[in-house]
């Protein structure tokens, strides 16, 4: 949920987080191809599951798109001229088909309350901030995650490794949101430093790019804390191992011991936890969207559901899903490649 | 698996009660998990007994002038003796809000619809996730592929946007104004919609305890002294998996109390005046620059709650589960 929405518990093996490997047992000894076909197969499925779920749910929402705005001036025969229009008057099952049917053919449809204008460039617009944020907030997650768990385990039950442990603990306990208002707390009502809505038309020039800043901290704080521990784990795991005691006695550098025998082992699982929180970023930033004021595909979604805007709803749940499915096949995919052991199991 | 085997004996060999009784005391020991649990009694006191510690109605104002004597309408952001945006004093311990609203009545309330939040969607996610870990583990495998199937779907599902549009979708006319033990039937919605996201990850939990369990040497055992499918499962298999299920139920706490909080902040959650720690931070936000103490208010409770239910969680985990605690 936001971080913790996500299941990132860290405890579990890192390879039952994709979710995804329950059918792989049936997998043995199939080629890549067919194995990404039957992937992408039933990714499709899923997809085809989720648009007819968001579907139900988001007719069952009270209210039409044209009766819901608050500022209507629209008569009972335009609103009735406007449904049909859109073919909103048609039985639910003809309607759900034709959006299926306009999905296949790459058509997500139109926005109701913008005026007709296609959901696909509305999105367009919208993924970029959201997107560059997550981008922005994984690269705090691993350039600071990795460095900080290697330290850790290196620097074992030292004051530093102390500091890690419960400094990680609370900020992977503490909501995304809270660390946000900290931050506005500490830099824009205590020093002053910036705006608190300092969002604002982020993502549309590289000079709003650092506007991007404190919120991809903010974003990335808990899944960072959660990478730290497990890097920290898989390291001190590692660390362990015969052959590191064999490059030691062969006197090879602590350095490369720890940088090029140890961390690579220990990177192996922590690949597999990368791609759900690549998506968790991407996907879970709707409340730092909207404390921050960034103008992304979260806060266009609040608004899509408030004026019953039934394409844009559908299109943003879609995103969302395949984001989510596809950094899981991406990681199911790298796994073998990072780890040559386990691709005689696929 | 040996590491497995001697949990076994140990849940298995030890007379009841025992088993329990060895994981209180090792839970002691912990002392983080110890003063945690003592946190959240004393908070969870606060919000059952909000009604006698609150010092004042959560939603009466305490304007002292009269909004527009005049008939001008006052600017509310205008330093003047409003009764709004008061610091702490003796009337008002923790100041008062935008709406001269008593802040610590308020928090005292909203942390009561938390809590209750999180207890609702508990119980709802651990009955709904053991029945269907369950029958998926051991009833036919047709149940099984769909059962899992559905839960795939509930992960690819992104959970927030499914929140949303779930509690949208119910509206507030389904349930009418009821209310149980006075908490409004919207904010039930609510707790329900949380609930629909998350018993996946019991039910996969449940599923996968079962799956282990129904291999020993014991469930072959009992099976060949005639114990029928049912026995297995009520007798054996769940309270073999009580250990995870009560430490996985712990951990989903605090992750029900940030949905509530973050569909609430959003402002589709629990509807206006009624408190909750996610719309009283949403509230107090909107007013930051004017009195950034009201929001600390929230956010400190919110704080306090996480970080105990954490290290209660991590307690329960390491003592319910000795091999864990490496």
């Amino acid at each position: 949920m936001g971080a913790p929405l996500v299941r990132l518990d860290e405890d579990s093996a890192p390879r039952s987080v994709t979710g995804s490997c329950d059918g792989d047992r049936s997998l043995v000894g199939v080629s890549v191809v067919t194995y990404l076909a039957r992937r992408i197969l039933a990714t499709a499925i899923t997809l085809l599951l989720i648009c007819l779920v968001t579907f139900l749910l988001m007719h069952s929402v009270p209210g039409g798109p044209f009766e819901a705005r608050a500022d209507s001036r629209l008569s009972a025969e335009a609103v009735r001229a406007l449904e049909s229009h859109y073919g909103l008057r048609d039985p639910l099952p003809e309607q759900f088909l034709r959006v299926v049917w306009n999905l296949v053919q790459g058509d997500l449809g139109r926005s109701f309350a913008q005026q007709g204008q296609p959901v696909s460039s509305l999105l367009a617009d919208r993924v970029v901030p959201s997107f560059l944020l997550g981008l922005m907030s994984f690269a705090f997650v691993v350039g600071v995650g990795i460095p900080f768990g290697v330290l850790a385990a290196v620097k074992r039950n030292t004051w530093w490794d102390m500091a890690h442990i419960v400094s990680s603990s609370v900020l992977a306990a503490v909501p995304h949101f809270v660390i946000a208002f900290l931050i506005l707390l500490v830099f824009a009502v205590g020093l002053g430093w910036v705006d608190v809505r300092l969002g604002r038309g982020f993502g549309e020039s590289i000079e709003s790019l650092p506007r991007g800043i404190l919120p991809a901290v903010a974003l990335g704080a808990p899944s960072m804390a959660i990478l730290t521990r497990i890097t920290r784990n898989t390291m001190l795991e590692a660390l362990e191992q015969d052959f590191i005691r064999t490059a030691r006695a062969k006197g090879l550098p602590e350095r490369t011991v720890v940088l090029r025998h140890a961390l690579r082992n220990a990177l192996v699982p922590v690949l597999t936890i990368l791609g759900p929180i690549f998506a968790a970023l991407v996907t879970g930033s709707i409340v730092i969207e909207s404390i921050f004021g960034l103008p992304g595909v979260g806060a266009a979604f609040i608004d899509s559901v408030r004026q019953r805007d039934y394409g844009m709803i559908m299109g943003t749940t879609l995103l969302y899903a395949a984001v989510i499915m596809a950094a899981n096949l991406v990681v199911d995919l790298l796994y073998p490649i990072a780890d040559p052991r386990v691709a005689g199991h696929r | 698996m040996s590491a497995w085997q001697t949990t076994f004996d140990l849940w298995i060999g030890t007379p009841r009660g025992g088993v329990w009784r060895a994981a209180w005391r090792r839970f002691r020991r912990n002392r983080a998990a110890v003063i945690s649990a003592i946190v959240l009694a004393v908070l969870a006191g606060v919000a059952i007994g909000a009604d006698s510690i609150a010092t004042h109605d959560p939603t009466t104002q305490h304007l002292k002038a009269p909004a527009s004597s005049t008939g001008v309408p006052l600017d509310p952001l205008a330093p003047r003796d409003t009764g709004k945006f008061e610091g702490p004093s003796a009337a008002h311990w923790l100041g008062t809000d935008h709406l001269a609203r008593d802040i610590f009545s308020r928090t005292a309330y909203g942390l009561r619809i938390s809590l209750a939040a999180a207890l609702f969607a508990v119980i709802m996610v651990t009955a709904v996730g053991v029945a269907v870990g369950a029958a998926a583990s051991s009833g036919p495998g047709w149940l099984d592929a769909l059962l899992m199937r559905a839960t795939d779907l509930a992960y690819a599902f992104p959970d927030l946007l499914l929140v949303i549009l779930l509690r949208a979708a119910m509206g507030d006319e389904i349930l009418g104004r009821t209310s149980i033990l006075g908490v409004s039937s919207s904010v039930l919605l609510l707790f329900f919609a949380i609930s629909v996201t998350a018993w996946p990850t019991m039910a996969r939990l449940v599923r996968a305890q079962i799956m282990v369990l129904r291999r020993m040497e014991f469930s072959t055992a009992a099976e060949s002294l005639g114990a029928d499918h049912w026995r297995l499962v009520t007798r054996h298999w769940l309270p073999g998996a009580a250990a995870p299920i009560i430490v996985e139920a712990t951990f989903l706490v605090p992750r029900a109390i940030f949905a509530e909080a973050t569909v609430s902040f959003i402002g589709i959650g629990v509807a206006a005046p009624t408190p909750s720690l996610g719309a009283l931070i949403a509230d107090h936000f909107a007013f930051v620059t004017v009195q950034w103490t009201a929001l600390a208010v929230p956010i400190a409770v919110l704080v306090v709650l996480f970080l105990a239910f954490q290290f209660c969680g991590e307690g329960l985990r390491s003592a319910l589960d000795p091999r864990s605690s490496s």
